[in-house]
């Protein structure tokens, strides 16, 4: 018996941040607890399917790239999906979007996206610090589970199990459904009806008129629009449960698509709700990217 | 009971239902069919939202056959929780004046008035506690204060709400406790979740 882990990793460099992410508490809204989670799930999967391990394992979630990691412990595999970057390994360029094995001691390095906003690094046995409530996620709104990643920080790393699918790529590539997405200009946002239709004038309509652009106030809880205002009753409506991709609209009219740390309930009107199939490209914009919230029947 | 139901694109789907006492228990109905699912009730609703993807295709049979359901075990059947309070809150006076009365006045009512926990909200374990009329109801502060600690007691619309942590917060505060109200070692850590009676007693 040992307390050590058999592995960790060390964090040696950080781009805008670094999180660990997972599938989130998404079953306890309730009690007030944001879902969090990985921001784009199907990376999460993709990295996780190449580690031929569990789709939800841990991961880190790195912002424009930057994250630089030393393994400690026996040597493993690693990969990436999301924002497509480059990888290297103790200074060899390595592929993106592939299972990479990384020696002991190694060092292996995202640059800047290329394409997208946020990179998934995936490592065989997870990454995980404590859990909270059963997810190892960084809530950014509640505060709920593990600090940020910081320069520095040594985190444990899981057993590890199965095997990697070596030479096996995320599905389709930089632009399938582990990358971010085969990019449009613009990103088009399927927004079905919502609970607040009459709250607004001029229906889901009033999204019509023309691309809208990522605000840079965009976060984990929301991707906060720009764009002519959306006319609405002034007002607020009775408290109600947020699902993911509600969009909220508040009194200045400025749409906000409410993604994983969105808080579990509010009071703004919401204009629709953006198919949860489309909610993985919200994490991939940056600000000034060109968004078309596009009406769709039931 | 009756509801109606708004599909929400395929992944989730809200319940209107009349009020918050309806809406708690019909949530929790729905979360022994639905284990699977985040079902979160609201004011004057419930949502029932899947975690990634799509709802399965029976749910809104589900959520007919909960409405169909008697609702006895709704209001007045939660677990009872007493709340021992220091009256001491910097707004106790306002509401007072508000509610036309004077500072016992607003502390008798309260402690007369049984409540219950709706939804939760705003932050982890924040529960907002059903059961002043209307006519008590408050207005937010204009500006909310930039810290509010834990365990204060504090009044909005007509909701009354307990601050889990100290956070920024707008609520009007009357008073404060020192009982935990999120505890992660608890099941369920909130201690007022949905459903759950609070009665607000001298400390």
């Amino acid at each position: 018996m040992t307390d050590r882990p058999a592995g960790a990793l060390e964090i040696l460099g950080i781009g805008a941040s670094a999180l660990v992410q997972d599938l989130g508490r998404p079953s306890l809204g309730h009690l007030g607890v944001p879902a969090s989670g990985a921001l784009d799930v199907a990376a999460l999967r993709a990295a996780n399917r190449l580690l031929g391990q569990g789709e939800g394992a841990p991961i880190v979630e790195a912002l424009l790239g930057g994250l630089t990691v030393r393994l400690h412990g026996p040597g493993r595999w690693f990969a990436t999906a999301g924002a497509v970057v480059a990888v290297s390994t103790d200074g060899r360029p390595r592929a993106w979007g592939e299972a990479v094995r990384v020696p002991s001691g190694g060092v292996l390095r995202l640059g800047r996206p290329v394409r997208g906003a946020r990179t998934t690094l995936a490592v065989q046995g997870g990454v995980r610090p404590a859990a909270v409530l059963g997810s190892c996620s960084t809530d950014t709104l509640s505060g709920l589970g593990p600090a940020p990643l910081r320069v520095g920080d040594l985190v444990p790393l899981g057993p590890t199990t199965g095997a990697p699918a070596v030479g096996a790529l995320v599905p389709g590539g930089p632009g399938g459904a582990g990358g971010p997405g085969g990019r449009v200009d613009p990103v088009r946002l399927r927004l079905h009806p919502g609970p607040h239709g009459s709250w607004f004038p001029e229906g889901r309509s009033a999204v019509a008129g023309g691309p809208r652009t990522v605000s840079a106030t965009s976060d984990r809880v929301g991707l906060r629009l720009e764009g002519p205002p959306i006319p609405r009753r002034p007002g607020e409506v009775p408290s109600l449960g947020l699902p993911p991709g509600a969009v909220q609209v508040p009194p200045d009219g400025r749409p906000v698509v409410l993604l994983a740390d969105r808080p579990t309930t509010g009071g703004y009107p919401i204009l629709g709700v953006v198919d949860p199939r489309d909610l993985d490209a919200c994490a991939q914009l940056l600000p000034g990217d060109a968004v078309e919230l596009r009406p769709v029947r039931g | 009971m009756t509801g109606r139901l708004v599909r929400c694109g395929p992944g989730a789907l809200v319940v209107e239902v009349d009020g918050p006492a309806t809406a708690a228990g019909l949530a929790s109905r729905l979360r022994t069919r639905l284990p699977l699912l985040g079902v979160v009730p609201g004011a004057e609703s419930v949502l029932v939202q899947a975690a990634h993807g799509s709802l399965p295709d029976d749910v809104a049979a589900v959520v007919a056959a909960a409405l169909a359901e008697p609702a006895d075990a709704d209001p007045g059947s939660g677990r009872l929780v007493e709340l021992p309070v220091h009256w001491d809150g910097p707004d106790l006076d306002d509401v007072a004046a508000r509610w036309g009365t004077d500072a016992s006045g607003v502390v008798a009512r309260l402690e007369a008035t049984e409540l219950t926990s709706a939804f939760c909200g705003f932050a982890p374990g924040f529960a907002y506690l059903a059961g002043l009329p209307a006519e008590l109801a408050v207005p937010r502060l204009a500006a909310p204060r930039p810290r509010v600690p834990a365990g204060s007691v504090a009044l909005a619309d007509a909701w009354c709400g307990v601050y889990p942590g100290a956070s920024p917060g707008g609520w009007r505060l009357v008073g404060r406790t020192d009982v935990a109200l999120w505890d992660l070692d608890a099941d369920p850590p909130a201690l007022l979740a949905p459903g759950t009676r609070v009665r607000l007693v001298p400390a």
